[in-house]
C-alpha cells in the first residue's frame, strides 16, 4: 500500500484500534472489482493480468479478449464514478479509502493499457501480415482492423513517396512486405503450467518429449505450447 | 558506386541517440544510381547479340545485387527513422520540440501527422488513453512537482484548469501531470 498518498495532516488524534477495525471493514466490503467474479475462475483483475502477460510474451498476436476488455472498462467506469461522487461526510476513512481505490483503478488501467499497447506494437511490427492473412486478421478487434489497414497504407505510401517512386518500374515494388518482420513461432518463451498435461511432443522430427506438470515453470519453444496457451492450460511469464 | 555512402547513412542513424537530419541528398543520389545501374543492365542486353548473352551472367547478377542492396539500405533508413518518429509521438504526444521537428524530411512530417491521426482515432475508438504509464505500473498516487513553465493543470476533477506558476512546487495527482512531466513543463521532485 502507498501511504505517501494519504493526507496525513487529517489524521485524527483519537485514531484508535476501534477505528482501525472500522477502516478494515470499509476496505474489505468495497472491493468492487474483485467482487464481480462470477465464473469462479479467478477475478477480472487476475484475468486481465494474465492476458496482458500472455500478449506481451507471445511472439504472435493472440485472440482479442473483447468481453474481458469491455467488462474491465465497465468496472473502471463505475468505480471512478463512485469515488468522484459527493462525499456524505468528509471523513478520514473515506478519504483514505478513496486513495486506495484510486490506486487500484490506476493499476488496473495500467494492465488494460499494457494489454492494448502490446497488441498495437505487434500490429505495427507485422502490419502487412494482418491485412493479407485471414487467420490473423480475424484476431483483431474492429478498431484494430481499421488501425492495421490505415497503418499499412500509410507505410506503403511513405516508402513510395519518399523513395520508391523514383526507381524504374521493374524494381520499385514488392519491398514493403520484405521490410516487415516475420512472425517467429519458434521463439523461446517462459511459461507456467497451470494443470497437469503430461508428455508433449517438442519436435516431430527428433521425437523429443517434455513432461509438463502442474506449476512447472519452463523455458520452451512457443510452437509446441501454442495450442495449450489457447486452451488456457499454460500461461506465459 | 556510392555503396559506402549508404552504409555511412545507416551508421549515422544507428550511432545517434537523437534523430539526425534527414539526408534527402543521399536518398536521391541512391535512387539515381539505381536508375543508372538499371539502364546499364538494359544497355548490356541491347548491345549483346542473343547468342552471346550467356557470358553476361556475372555482370548482370552483380548489378542486380547492387540494386537490391541499395534499395534495401534506403528502405531500412526510412523504416528506422519512422520508428524513432513513432516513438516520439508515443512519448511526447503533440509536444515534439521544434529542433527535433527540423530534422524531419518533408515526407516524414506528413507521416507524423497521419500517424497521429490513425493512432488518435484508435485511442478514441477504444476509449482508453494508451499513452499514459509508458514507464511501468504506477507506484504512487501523488507526486511533488516543480513547475518549469507556466501551464494549466489538466485532469478531470474540479481543479482542472488551475494555473501553475513557474517556479512553484505542487503536490499533484500523478496521472494528471504525467504528460506535462514528459514534455518537460513540470519536473518531478524526488
Amino acid at each position: 500500500m502507498h501511504f505517501e498518498a494519504l493526507p496525513t495532516k487529517r489524521l485524527p488524534a483519537q485514531f484508535t484500534a476501534n477505528n482501525e477495525f472500522k477502516l478494515l471493514d470499509l476496505i474489505l466490503s468495497n472491493d468492487i472489482i474483485d467482487a464481480e467474479d462470477e465464473g469462479g475462475k479467478g477475478s477480472l483483475v487476475q484475468k486481465i493480468k494474465t492476458a496482458a502477460l500472455n500478449e506481451r510474451s507471445a511472439p504472435e498476436l493472440l485472440e482479442y479478449k473483447e468481453e474481458l476488455v469491455d467488462q474491465i472498462k465497465q468496472s473502471l467506469r463505475s468505480q471512478k464514478q463512485r469515488i468522484n461522487g459527493p462525499f456524505t461526510e468528509f471523513q478520514f476513512e473515506e478519504k483514505l479509502f478513496t486513495s486506495f481505490q484510486q490506486m487500484e483503478i490506476d493499476r488496473i488501467s495500467y494492465l488494460l493499457r499494457s494489454y492494448l499497447r502490446s497488441r498495437i506494437v505487434k500490429i505495427e511490427k507485422h502490419h502487412s501480415k494482418f491485412v493479407s492473412d485471414e487467420t490473423y486478421h480475424q484476431r483483431l478487434s474492429p478498431s484494430e482492423q481499421k488501425f492495421a489497414q490505415s497503418y499499412t497504407d500509410l507505410i506503403k505510401s511513405h516508402y513510395r513517396e519518399s523513395f520508391l517512386q523514383s526507381l524504374p518500374d521493374r524494381v520499385n515494388s514488392g519491398e514493403e512486405d520484405a521490410m516487415t518482420a516475420r512472425i517467429n513461432l519458434d521463439e523461446y518463451v517462459i511459461c507456467r503450467v497451470l494443470e497437469r498435461i503430461g508428455q508433449i511432443e517438442l519436435d516431430d522430427q527428433t521425437d523429443e518429449f517434455a513432461e509438463l506438470n502442474e506449476n512447472d515453470v519452463v523455458l520452451i519453444r512457443y510452437r509446441p505450447i501454442q495450442h495449450l496457451l489457447v486452451e488456457g492450460k499454460v500461461e506465459l511469464l | 558506386m556510392s555503396n559506402s555512402k549508404v552504409i555511412a547513412l545507416l551508421q549515422e542513424l544507428s550511432n545517434s541517440s537523437t534523430l539526425p537530419p534527414y539526408d534527402e541528398e543521399t536518398v536521391r543520389e541512391t535512387g539515381q544510381e539505381i536508375n543508372n545501374t538499371h539502364s546499364e543492365i538494359i544497355q548490356l542486353f541491347a548491345e549483346t547479340p542473343a547468342k552471346e548473352r550467356k557470358r553476361l551472367g556475372s555482370s548482370v547478377v552483380v548489378r542486380h545485387h547492387t540494386i537490391a542492396r541499395n534499395k534495401r539500405c534506403i528502405l531500412a533508413y526510412l523504416k528506422n527513422r519512422i520508428d524513432v518518429i513513432k516513438q516520439l509521438r508515443w512519448e511526447l504526444d503533440n509536444s515534439i520540440p521544434e529542433d527535433v521537428m527540423q530534422n524531419f524530411g518533408s515526407k516524414e512530417g506528413e507521416f507524423l501527422v497521419k500517424y497521429d491521426e490513425i493512432l488518435t482515432q484508435y485511442i478514441d475508438d477504444v476509449g482508453v488513453d494508451l499513452c499514459k504509464d509508458l514507464q511501468g505500473p504506477p507506484q504512487v498516487l501523488y507526486i511533488q512537482a516543480r513547475v518549469l513553465e507556466d501551464c494549466q493543470l489538466p485532469g478531470d476533477d474540479q481543479e482542472e484548469g488551475r494555473l501553475l506558476k513557474k517556479g512553484t512546487e505542487h503536490f499533484l495527482k500523478r496521472s494528471d501531470v504525467e504528460g506535462l512531466i514528459r514534455a518537460g513543463v513540470l519536473q518531478h521532485v524526488i
